[in-house]
């Protein structure tokens, strides 16, 4: 193989298939690097099983989880199964570190895709005011960039992936381009409505979602279809009908005829030529025969997701940058953010129990953040958003009764159950942050991740104001049998662990100054102006939004800029 | 099978998801899937016994497959000598123990020693180890194929999502 190409894009997943594809579609060679391996529909995903079909419920063997999926099987529980282990990080294979009373849930996906496979697929656009946020509190760097530089990018991947939402005229929300929504309950509605009749800034939407409802020709030709509404999507979508790398992305990159992908290829360090200031290499150590490889291209995307691609470039040094590529600010690896949660609440509303539903919806209903935005009465900084659903609880064998009694009880669903839980926005710290490990390296020779982030006082203060908002929205929706984190209160000890949101971002921030910020506003390093790194590392802030949405946008929007750099000679 | 096959192939070339397909030749393919336990068990006979009793009794057969039909026995047998920890073993082996010594005490294997203990159980808030293995049985037989299809209602392929209808127009509880 050619080792000479256009472009280096390293990682393939959420933002990483986003940069392959448009600068493939520019004319570009492209090598995408890939640390696992190549994912494929008919070996890795289990969609087609019906629960009868699933081994032993589905549940993976119970010492092989304490050995290999210890934090996992608390965090991403819901997802990790027998049929879908392939999808998920091995931990002891793979450690890292965090202080003793700091955990970090670090999440990982290491294949083709990555964790585009895995997510939940809500998407939601930043609104204006969380590019001026920081700005406004003095928390972090300002944003360089707002709202309108990004949102024809916003639509340019809404288009493509295919987002199903409403349009809900939430100017803090923005509308993007749509598939048709789908619909909400009985239940949902009479919540919308009757918890905006309460408090008129609140507003209860269907969940904006990455699935298609309306493919356009343009996602039939790349093999996609409609949601069938199975909600197995942790396993693999054979219909591509939700987007990830996988069905999307990867498919358009390598139709173009320039898209070169090597799995295996496990990215070690970025190498920097002092005299042209430039990138010049990426080294690689292939997972399986630990042969090294430099690869070089005029421009390198770094998609490695924001641990990985920050380990990467902490382990770059030279004379030239001694604390890690780019990092003549001293702020990569800092200001490590991630959503978290810890509020929530839930209850019942038997006054819909004469109706019931068909299909399994991939999604739910979205609170929109009104906290700081049209509330301005708080005793904290910034928001929180909240993500819910309904339903009817369905069979038990938690009830009395024997025989055809027991059998005939169970024929009747149980009672609709409403409920919803909190997403908070958490503030860019420079003490929160990821560094190399100072001896301990992996299997690769790699060092270690040692991740010390741990949520502060304004944290606490909101999602304590978040559990106290949703067990009154709760209330005023009518429910009954209502169970909420005020039951026991929101303490420090009880707020999710960050990484557990699996939102995490913003070691590698933009900016507008060199010498506090690692990007500039197109997510090109400051000091190294071939080099472009628009995963979640990017990030000056993390809102309350669900941030994959935001990372495509961003990275469709470099991507492009860097193309036409390359083509104006720049770089 | 061959029905639910064509009936999927059907929707899935209407849908032009043709990666749908390998991917479901691949399930039906792959007979691990849906085998049988088989091979030394985990339970001992006592134990088998007493558990085809609790799953016979607790979902028997009546217009619909009952749970000793749908395997539910075998089922679980194979769950705890393949899935679960020595610890979650023995804790099962505990709650049988406990479950047997109950209907013992109350006249040994039968209906109206059961039925006793599954009132006490539920009205009294106790008999936990009865309670859970009540559950595991509702959760391997609601999730077989009898009673998630024939019991309950399943749909492998929705295809279509129905918010809110009048529950006479939806039919029984969804196994899923």
């Amino acid at each position: 193989m050619n080792n000479e190409f256009d472009a280096i894009v390293i990682g393939s997943g959420m933002s990483g298939g986003w940069a392959a594809k448009e600068l493939c579609e520019k004319g570009l060679k492209v090598l995408v690097l890939e640390r696992g391996r190549e994912l494929s529909v008919e070996k890795d995903y289990s969609d087609m099983l019906s629960p009868w079909e699933l081994p032993n419920l589905d549940r993976i063997a119970e010492d092989e989880l304490k050995t290999h999926y210890p934090m996992q099987s608390k965090s991403v529980g819901y997802a990790l199964h027998e049929t879908t282990k392939q999808f998920w990080v091995k931990e002891d294979e793979q450690p890292y570190e965090t202080p003793q009373d700091a955990p970090f849930e670090w999440v990982r996906g290491y294949h083709s895709g990555g964790k585009s496979l895995m997510w939940s697929r809500q998407s939601y656009r930043f609104g204006p005011q969380d590019f001026e946020s920081n700005k406004k509190d003095g928390h972090g760097v300002d944003w360089p960039i707002r709202y309108d530089d990004l949102a024809p990018w916003y639509d340019h991947v809404e288009r493509f992936a295919g987002i199903s939402g409403d349009r809900d005229g939430i100017a803090s929300l923005p509308d993007g381009v749509f598939q048709p929504a789908f619909e909400l309950t009985l239940p949902e509605k009479a919540f919308a409505e009757r918890v905006n009749k309460t408090f008129p800034s609140r507003r209860v939407i269907a969940a904006r979602v990455a699935h298609l409802t309306a493919p356009t020709q343009e996602q039939m030709d790349l093999g996609r279809g409609p949601c069938q509404v199975r909600n197995h999507c942790h396993r693999g979508c054979s219909y591509g009908a939700y987007f990830s790398s996988v069905s999307a992305t990867l498919p358009a990159a390598r139709r173009t005829g320039n898209m070169t992908l090597v799995s295996y290829a496990i990215v070690q360090a970025i190498d920097y030529d002092p005299a042209t200031k430039r990138a010049s290499g990426v080294r690689v150590m292939d997972a399986n025969t630990r042969e090294t490889k430099t690869y070089s291209a005029r421009l390198i995307f770094l998609n490695a997701s924001t641990v990985a691609s920050t380990l990467i470039m902490l382990n770059s040094r030279s004379q030239a940058f001694p604390g890690g590529l780019a990092n003549s600010s001293g702020q990569l690896g800092r200001n490590l953010m991630d959503h978290f949660g810890g509020a929530g609440a839930s209850g019942d509303m038997p006054e819909f129990d004469a109706y019931y539903y068909a299909g399994r919806r991939p999604g739910g209903i979205y609170v929109a953040n009104y906290a700081n935005i049209t509330e301005h009465d708080k005793p904290f900084l910034r928001g929180y958003g909240f993500q819910g659903s309904s339903g009817r609880r369905g069979w038990t064998g938690n009830r009395p009764g024997l025989g055809a009694d027991f059998k005939q009880a169970n024929r009747t669903p149980g009672s609709w159950n409403i409920g919803i839980s909190a997403f908070g926005d958490m503030l860019p710290n420079y003490r929160n942050h990821i560094r190399l490990h100072e001896t301990k390296t992996d299997k690769w020779g790699m060092p270690v991740a040692v991740i010390d982030c741990r949520l502060g006082d304004n944290e606490l203060k909101l999602m304590q104001a978040a559990s106290k908002d949703a067990f009154d929205m709760l209330t005023a929706a009518g429910c009954v049998n209502i169970h909420s984190t005020e039951d026991r209160g929101v303490t420090m000890e009880s707020l999710t662990s960050p990484g557990n949101k699996i939102h995490e971002m913003g070691t590698a921030r933009m900016g507008r100054d060199p010498r506090t910020s690692v990007l500039n506003g197109w997510c090109q390093s400051h000091d190294v102006p071939n080099l472009f790194i628009t995963d979640g590392s990017c990030m000056a802030s993390s809102a309350v939004q669900n941030p994959s949405l935001t990372y495509m946008a961003l990275t469709a929007r470099a991507a492009n800029h860097a193309a036409q750099l390359l083509k104006d000679g720049v770089l | 099978m061959d029905t639910r096959r064509q009936v999927l192939q059907g929707l899935i070339f209407s849908l032009g998801g043709a990666a749908a397909l390998s991917a479901f030749d691949k399930a039906q393919a792959n007979p691990a899937l849906a085998a049988e336990p088989h091979g030394p068990g985990f339970y001992t006979p006592d134990e088998r016994a007493l558990v085809t009793f609790l799953a016979d009794a607790i979902v028997p057969r009546t217009d619909t497959p009952g749970a000793v039909d749908a395997g539910v026995p075998a089922a679980m047998d194979h769950l705890h000598q393949t899935w679960a920890s020595a610890k979650t073993q023995a804790g099962h082996r505990a709650q049988l123990a406990a479950i047997k010594a109950q209907l013992v005490r109350s006249g040994g294997l039968k209906l109206e020693a059961l039925s006793e203990l599954d009132a006490a159980a539920f009205s009294q808030n106790t008999h936990w180890e009865y309670r859970a293995v009540k559950s595991l049985i509702a959760t391997v037989y609601y999730l077989s194929e009898p009673g998630a299809t024939q019991e309950l209602q399943y749909e492998p392929v929705p295809g279509r999502w129905i918010a809110s209808a009048p529950i006479g127009e939806i039919g029984r509880t969804w196994a899923l």
